[in-house]
C-alpha cells in the first residue's frame, strides 16, 4: 500500500433483525479517488456510507476512516463531509443560517468559501431552505459538507431526485470543488451513467455484497467480451479466464471474462473486444443476481 | 449549541411564554381576589387563631367553618383550575421532551447534525442541558406563581395541604413532575424515532407513574403518627392542622378496636358526634353508655401537616432522580443507536 487509504473497511457487515444490509464488506479505497458507488436499491449503498460515517454501528468487522473508527471519537468526523440522502436541513432555517451553525458544530469550517460558492450560483441565502428547489438544496447541503474542509467527501444519492440540468450542475460544482483539493470522494448512485465520466475508481454493491471494486482503468484493461463459435467454447477459454457472464444462441457465445493478466491467444474464430464501464457493472450485478458464485472473494478484488 | 437550541426552539419558547402570559392573565387578578377575600373576610385571622396544634377546643375554631364554606362557596368553581395545574407539566414533556430527538429522526435530520464535527454526543448532551434548563426556569414560574394562587383555597378548605391534588399542584413538586415528563419524552422519542407515538407513550407513562407514586408510593415515604382522643375529652381534632388523615377509629382502653373507621365523641353518656367512614354499624344505639366504652378513645393515625415540606421533597427527589435515569438511558440509547 503506497497510497495512503482513505476509506477501509474489513469484513464489514450491518444486520437490520435477520436480514443483512451488508456482509463481507472489504474494500480499500485510496486518497484522491473519485470513486462511484454503484448498485440497485436497497443493496447496501447507504449501509455502507453511513457505516462510514459513523451513523450506524457494525455488526462485525470494521470501518476506519484515515484509521479513524468514525464511531469512537470525533476525528472521523472532522475529516468527512457528508451529504446524506434527499439532502436533510432544517427546512426552516436559511442557507446563511445553516452555514452560520455549521462554524458553530465544526473546529475548522470555511464559511467565506460556502456563501461565495452559494452566490456564484445565485442561490438565495436569505430564504427557508425549505423553499428552494431540490437542485438547489443539493448545492446547499454539498457547499456546507465542503465548507468543512474534509478529506474525504461522502454523497448518498444526491443527484437521484434531481433533474437533468440540475444533475449536470451539480456534478459539475463537485468536480471543480475537489479537484483544487485533492479530496476524495465517494458517492452513490443507482444509475452508473451519472457517474462514469467522472470517477476513476469503482464498487459494484449487489445485495448486500460487494461484487466488484478497483481502478476503473485496471478493470478495463482486466476484462474483455470474447465472442466465437459456441462449439470451441470451452477450448477457447481453457484456463485463461473466469467467466462473469455468458450469452448464448445456437452457435455464437459471447462472454464477458476476467483475465489472469495480458489478453492471451485465442482460438480461431474469436475474437476479444474490450469492454465498456457500463458493460462490466451490469455483468457483475446479474451475477449477484443469481445465484452468488463460490468465487466471490476473487471477483471482490481487493 | 446555544445558538442553535435558541434557533430552532424559539418558536416553542414564544408559544410558552404566551401560554403563562395568559394563564397569568387569569390567575393574577383571580389570586388577587382570593387573597383579598381571604384576609377580608377574617377567614384569615380565625384560621390563625385556631391554629396548627393537633387538638382544639371544641369551640376553638369558632365560625372558622363557617366562613371557610363561604369563601369555598364564593371560589369553588376556580378549583376546578387546580385539575389544570396538575397536567401542566405533562404539556411540557410533550412539546418540549418528546420531539427532542424524535423530530430530528422524523426529518431526518440527525443525519446532518450528528456528522457534524462535535458528534451525535456532545450534540445530546448540550441539547438535553439546554431543553432541561429551559424547562426548569418554566416549571419554577408556574410552581411559584400556583403556590400563591392556590394558597387561599387550601387553607381554607378543611382537606390539608398535604391532600391529593392540593399537594401536587404547590410547593417543589410540580418542578419534579415537569423534569420527570420532559426526560420522559426525550427517551421515548429516541426508541419511537416518531413524534407523535412519543408524545401519546409519554402522556400515558407520565399518568402511570403518577398514579402510582400519588396512590400507592407516597403515604410509605414516612411512617403515620398516632394520636390519642378520650372520647369524653372536650376537645377535637383541628381541623386546620392541614394533617393527612390515614384513618380513626374507636378502640377500648384495653387496646382493642370497637369501631373501625369511626370517630366519636361523648359527653354525659350521651352521643355528640359520630362519624363512620366505613361500613361498620355500631350495634349499640348508644356507645356512650355501654360500659365496654369506659376509658376508650379515638385512635387517629396520619401524617402531622407540619410533614408537608419532607414530603415535598422526597416526592421530588423521587421525580428528579426518575428524570435522572431517564436521561443516562436516552444518552445510552443514543450512543448504541444505529
Amino acid at each position: 500500500m503506497t497510497e495512503e487509504t482513505a476509506l477501509r473497511a474489513e469484513g464489514l457487515g450491518k444486520r437490520y433483525g435477520r436480514a443483512w444490509a451488508l456482509r463481507d464488506c472489504t474494500l480499500r479505497l485510496p486518497t484522491g479517488r473519485i470513486a462511484a458507488l454503484v448498485g440497485p436499491n436497497g443493496a447496501g449503498k447507504t449501509t455502507l456510507l453511513h457505516l462510514a460515517v459513523g451513523l450506524l454501528r457494525p455488526d462485525e468487522g470494521e470501518v476506519r476512516v484515515f484509521g479513524h473508527d468514525p464511531r469512537a471519537g470525533r476525528e472521523a468526523l472532522a475529516e468527512i463531509g457528508f451529504v446524506a440522502q434527499d439532502t436533510p436541513l432544517y427546512r426552516d432555517f436559511a442557507a446563511a443560517e445553516l452555514i452560520k451553525l455549521g462554524g458553530k458544530l465544526n473546529k475548522t469550517w470555511d464559511a467565506a468559501l460556502a456563501r461565495e460558492r452559494l452566490a456564484r450560483l445565485d442561490i438565495p441565502t436569505d430564504r427557508p431552505v425549505g423553499k428552494l428547489s431540490g437542485g438547489q438544496r443539493a448545492q446547499v447541503a454539498l457547499a456546507l459538507a465542503l465548507a468543512k474542509r474534509p478529506r474525504l467527501l461522502l454523497l448518498d444519492e444526491p443527484i437521484a431526485a434531481l433533474d437533468p440540468l440540475a444533475r449536470h450542475e451539480f456534478m459539475q460544482t463537485l468536480m471543480g470543488a475537489v479537484s483544487d483539493t485533492g479530496t476524495t470522494v465517494l458517492l452513490s448512485s443507482h444509475l452508473l451513467a451519472d457517474l462514469e465520466r467522472a470517477c476513476d475508481f469503482l464498487i459494484v454493491l449487489q445485495k448486500a455484497h460487494v461484487q466488484l471494486s478497483g481502478d476503473v482503468d485496471e478493470l478495463l484493461t482486466g476484462h474483455r467480451t470474447l465472442i466465437g463459435p459456441r462449439e470451441t467454447e470451452a477450448s477457447a477459454l481453457a484456463g485463461t479466464a473466469t467467466v462473469i457472464r455468458a450469452s448464448r444462441t445456437d452457435r455464437q457465445s459471447t462472454l464477458l471474462v476476467r483475465l489472469p493478466g495480458a489478453v492471451p491467444a485465442l482460438a480461431d474464430g474469436w475474437r476479444a473486444m474490450e469492454v465498456s464501464l457500463e458493460d462490466l457493472v451490469l455483468a457483475y450485478l446479474s451475477v449477484g443476481a443469481g445465484s452468488r458464485t463460490e468465487n466471490l472473494g476473487e471477483l471482490a478484488a481487493k | 449549541m446555544i445558538w442553535l437550541t435558541w434557533r430552532q426552539h424559539r418558536k416553542q419558547f414564544l408559544f410558552t411564554l404566551l401560554a403563562l402570559a395568559a394563564l397569568a392573565a387569569v390567575m393574577v387578578p383571580t389570586g388577587l381576589a382570593m387573597h383579598h377575600t381571604f384576609v377580608n373576610s377574617g377567614l384569615s385571622a380565625c384560621l390563625a387563631k385556631a391554629g396548627t396544634a393537633q387538638l382544639i377546643a371544641a369551640d376553638a375554631g369558632g365560625n372558622c367553618s363557617q366562613l371557610s364554606n363561604q369563601f369555598s362557596h364564593q371560589y369553588s368553581s376556580l378549583t376546578f383550575i387546580g385539575i389544570l395545574f396538575v397536567i401542566l407539566p405533562v404539556f411540557v414533556g410533550i412539546f418540549y421532551g418528546a420531539p427532542l430527538v424524535a423530530h430530528e429522526y422524523e426529518q431526518g435530520t440527525h443525519r446532518f447534525v450528528w456528522t457534524q464535527g462535535i458528534g451525535r454526543m456532545r450534540w445530546a448532551v448540550a441539547k438535553f442541558g439546554l431543553i432541561g434548563l429551559v424547562t426548569l426556569v418554566i416549571a419554577v414560574v408556574y410552581a411559584v406563581g400556583v403556590t400563591w394562587w392556590f394558597a387561599p383555597l387550601i387553607a381554607s378548605g378543611d382537606n390539608g395541604r398535604l391532600n391529593y391534588i392540593s399537594f401536587d399542584v404547590q410547593g417543589v413538586v410540580p418542578i419534579g413532575y415537569t423534569l420527570f415528563a420532559v426526560a420522559l419524552g426525550v427517551f421515548l422519542g429516541t426508541f419511537t424515532r416518531k413524534v407523535l407515538p412519543a408524545m401519546g407513550i409519554t402522556i400515558a407513562g407520565f399518568v402511570v407513574v403518577r398514579v402510582v407514586i400519588e396512590w400507592v408510593v407516597r403515604k410509605h415515604y414516612l411512617s403515620p403518627v398516632s394520636l390519642k382522643l378520650p372520647i369524653t375529652s372536650t376537645m377535637q381534632y383541628n381541623p386546620y392542622a392541614g394533617d393527612w388523615v390515614y384513618g380513626n377509629s374507636v378502640v377500648s382502653a384495653q387496646g382493642t378496636t370497637l369501631l373501625p373507621s369511626t370517630s366519636l365523641q361523648c359527653q354525659g353518656g350521651n352521643v355528640v358526634m359520630m362519624s363512620t367512614s366505613g361500613s361498620a354499624v355500631p350495634s349499640d344505639a348508644n356507645p356512650c353508655a355501654n360500659p365496654l366504652y369506659q376509658g376508650a378513645y379515638n385512635l387517629q393515625s396520619y401524617q402531622p401537616g407540619a410533614r408537608f415540606w419532607d414530603f415535598q421533597w422526597i416526592e421530588t427527589g423521587v421525580f428528579v432522580a426518575l428524570a435522572a435515569l431517564l436521561v443516562w438511558f436516552a444518552l445510552t440509547r443514543l450512543r448504541r443507536i444505529s
